[in-house]
């Protein structure tokens, strides 16, 4: 038995995203079950649906930049610091904030720098 | 006599111009009247006559600006601003209902706001008149009953 593909157009914006951090050089996952970071590592989380284009919609999506070590000395702060700038010149966005994310196999938050990030997918993929 | 109430929203659609798809990048899309009107001049026949009215039309178009794209519509307007293009608007493609005619292209303001989704308007005068050709509203259809 095989299960059937399915493939919503949130589904080709989180893929999009991912795609284009990956084209800056950033391995980012959307998968949170395996997510491990280990010193630093991107996660991208679910959508919200934020407005309709004629032929497209969009999305804001949380990308958070998460430090396997706690904020407690300046290199970890830096090096996650440093991640949370990439990501923001390869999305194109304006903002980030420190945060704390649960999930995965980590019992315990771990500290992060969340990214709200704007993402315009169209209808349907040209072929 | 019976009234359907209709409740009509763009989108899913398709915008056209020449015979390029840009209805991904719009976030708006409008085919405006603009009517001017003249009182007629009162005669001693006609002592209150109908106003002179004439009406012209325009294409505004909300767009996400795709400046990075050679291909895209901020390039393409200004490549071809001042030339005459068909275009062929369909507001929603369940529906099928489609506007279409011949614009004026006209260049669209280039850039924004930095690291911010970017929209920006544009208005392409109508050369004559659009045409419409009538979809299947959805509404008619899902209301629809056979004749007693």
């Amino acid at each position: 038995m095989t299960t059937p593909t399915v493939s919503s157009i949130a589904a080709r914006a989180l893929d999009a995203l991912v795609a284009l951090l990956a084209d800056a050089g950033i391995d980012a996952s959307r998968d949170a079950g395996a997510f491990y970071p280990q010193p630093v590592g991107v996660l991208v989380g679910l959508p919200t649906l934020t407005s309709r284009g004629h032929g497209s919609r969009t999305f804001t999506v949380p990308v958070f930049v998460v430090s396997g070590d706690p904020f407690n000395s300046e290199a970890a702060v830096n090096r996650a610091l440093a991640l949370a700038d990439d990501v923001a010149l390869a999305t194109k966005t304006d903002n980030y904030r420190p945060s704390a994310y649960r999930g995965g196999v980590n019992s315990e938050p771990l500290p992060c720098f969340e990214l709200s990030v704007v993402v315009t997918t169209p209808e349907e993929v040209s072929p | 006599m019976s009234t359907t109430f209709f409740d009509s929203r763009l989108g899913p659609g398709t915008l056209t111009l020449g015979a390029t798809e840009f209805g991904y990048q719009a976030s708006a899309v409008r085919l405006t009247p603009d009517v001017s009107s003249d009182d007629g001049t009162p005669t001693l026949a006609v002592p209150d006559p109908a106003p002179e009215s004439s009406v012209s039309w325009a294409l505004n178009i909300d767009a996400i600006q795709d400046f990075e794209n050679p291909a895209g519509l901020v390039n393409y307007l200004m490549d071809n601003a001042l030339s005459e293009v068909a275009f062929e608007w369909t507001p929603n493609t369940a529906d099928g209902t489609s506007y279409a005619g011949t614009v004026q292209i006209v260049p669209m303001e280039i850039g924004g706001d930095v690291a911010v989704q970017v929209v920006t308007s544009v208005e392409l005068p109508v050369v004559g008149e659009p045409t419409r050709t009538d979809g299947a509203p959805l509404v008619a259809r899902s209301t629809a009953k056979p004749t007693e």
